[in-house]
């Protein structure tokens, strides 16, 4: 029954793929944090620490799982695993490699922004059942932000769709909604001028900034912040319960740098024309994996490089400067597009 | 075997939406109802899909799942009432009452959708499940909605849209109102 098997075997290898890359993310980060701040970071355990991940999964696994007096034993239990699953489901709809693509939805962009978009459940309501003011305000925080950023993320996104679709009139002569993400990819191809990137800097720009903050990562991790708020949303969990939020962080980091290499990056195109057959699809796949490893970096180099906002700061730069910029986006788009057609 | 599986996806997500309602009705912590709500339009965004209309299923989820309920959350969570700080009293009156009004509202709603000539005689809804025509499939497709909304009802749409920016503007003005600003945003008085 090899046929039966057979759509199983991307879902898993992707999954996979992603739960195995979170570990040595942490690992990753730790190692890159020392390098920017003078240090050595982990190079205990195993070779140049590289069995770090390991250990740091089985101390989270022994710890002693802590639940404080008066939490709300449903949603305290439910938080965390909130926060993990959307990010990975969001994979779903990613092309990450020419034709190895679990699911090619018609509508695979909007789904996988409309998933993400749910992360923040696990995220506000955590904060909420741990019955702590700081948690509470790390979750509230956390709404606000995401709230506000998912509408610079979303207009930036309307750019892309009009190039797309722009540039598939002119190619098959016919008109057509591209909203699936492997047709994004595809019209991508071929030349690395192709990419999105050229066609919309600023949206890029715009979106790759509103990716921060609906990761929560720094400069905009307000929802922790542990200066001001001690840990923020997850202050109350311990365990493998912080593990889950913790896991649930990284993965949607992964999520958000794939779909911003499938949207302007050209996804698993490597900027010159692939060969046929099994050796194009591995070329085509070890691209992808290396400009969402690029974005990665890019990710955390920025937290370890720049302050933190202030609350105020963060949403005067979401709503006053983002939201304009991505309407003014719209706007020149709409323009250049109804010139050159 | 599509039918099929739209049958048992469309029962499977008729029972979650049901218990959903029925537990967002019962609670009395206004967290839980948010929660379940949001499951809800999860469940129905489903009955979209089997319909053949997966742009609104996603929309249904980003709109009200994603946005409209994360708010809802943010606001019970800032004002964060326990349910014995809950003053008002639920009456066996009101609660009969209630429930008088929702069979009411029920029993009309599924006279309207049994009579209506348009919905038993459109070609597609008269089947039990939707084949995967080319005609169902375009007739949910992201284009024929964009087409209905922009050309047929331009106006209506564009109408929308001042009546949501009086909206945004009447509550601009309900929260300074009574505070003078001064030029750097901070309040004065």
């Amino acid at each position: 029954m090899p046929e039966f098997f057979l759509p199983l075997l991307t879902p898993i290898l992707v999954f996979g793929a992603i739960m195995s890359l979170v570990p040595m993310l942490v690992l990753g980060e730790r190692r890159i944090a020392a390098a920017i701040q003078d240090r050595v970071g982990p190079n205990r355990v195993g070779p140049n620490g590289l069995f770090q991940p390991l250990a740091d999964v089985v101390k989270l696994l022994f710890k002693e799982e802590i639940v404080p007096a008066g939490v709300d034993k449903w949603m305290y239990f439910l938080a965390p695993a909130l926060a993990f699953l959307p990010a990975a489901f969001a994979f779903t709809t990613i092309p990450v490699g020419r034709g190895v693509q679990i699911a090619d939805l018609n509508m695979g962009v909007l789904f996988a922004i409309t998933v993400t978009s749910l992360g923040v459940y696990g995220i506000s309501l955590g904060g909420w059942s741990s019955n702590n003011k700081f948690a509470l305000l790390g979750g509230l925080r956390s709404n606000a932000q995401v709230i506000s950023y998912e509408i610079c993320m979303g207009l930036a996104l309307i750019g892309v769709l009009m190039v797309s679709n722009f540039f598939y009139d002119v190619e098959a002569g016919q008109t057509a909604a591209v909203v699936s993400s492997g047709g994004i990819v595809e019209l991508q191809s071929g030349s690395i001028f192709n990419w999105n990137i050229f066609k919309q800097p600023l949206g890029f720009l715009i979106f790759y900034i509103a990716a921060f903050a609906e990761n929560n990562r720094l400069p905009f991790d307000l929802p922790e912040c542990e200066a001001e708020l001690v840990g923020g949303f997850h202050t109350e969990y311990s365990s493998m319960k912080f593990a889950m939020f913790f896991l649930g962080e990284y993965i949607a980091m992964v999520t958000m740098s794939a779909l911003t290499v499938t949207l302007y990056l050209g996804g698993w195109d490597p900027g010159f024309s692939l060969p046929e057959g099994f050796l194009g699809t591995l070329i085509s796949i070890g691209a992808f994996v290396v400009k969402v490893l690029i974005l990665l970096f890019i990710y955390i180099w920025v937290r370890w490089t720049l302050p933190r906002f202030r609350y105020d700061q963060l949403m005067g730069l979401g709503w006053k400067v983002l939201i304009p910029l991505a309407l003014f986006n719209i706007f020149i788009t709409a323009v250049v597009c109804l010139l050159m057609g | 075997m599509p039918e099929s599986i739209d049958a048992i996806v469309f029962y499977l997500s008729a029972i979650v939406a049901v218990v959903c309602s029925a537990v967002i009705v019962t609670r009395k912590n206004p967290v839980y109802s948010a929660v379940f709500m949001v499951l809800f339009f999860i469940a129905w965004a489903l009955n979209f899909l089997i319909l053949r209309a997966p742009f609104l299923a996603v929309i249904q989820v980003l709109v009200y799942g994603g946005a409209i309920m994360v708010l809802y959350l943010f606001v019970i969570m800032l004002l964060n009432l326990k349910p014995e700080e809950i003053k008002e009293e639920v009456t066996t009156q009101r609660k009969v009452l209630s429930a008088i009004a929702s069979v009411g509202l029920f029993i009309l709603l599924a006279w309207a959708i049994r009579t209506s000539p348009k919905v038993n005689d459109a070609p597609i809804l008269s089947n039990s499940f939707l084949p995967d025509t080319p005609a169902v499939t375009e007739a949910g497709s992201l284009e024929a909605i964009a087409m209905e909304l922009f050309e047929e009802h331009g106006l209506a749409f564009e109408l929308t849209s001042i009546l949501i920016l009086i909206a945004i503007i009447g509550a601009i003005y309900l929260t300074k109102k009574g505070k003078a600003l001064s030029h750097d945003g901070t309040h004065t008085g």
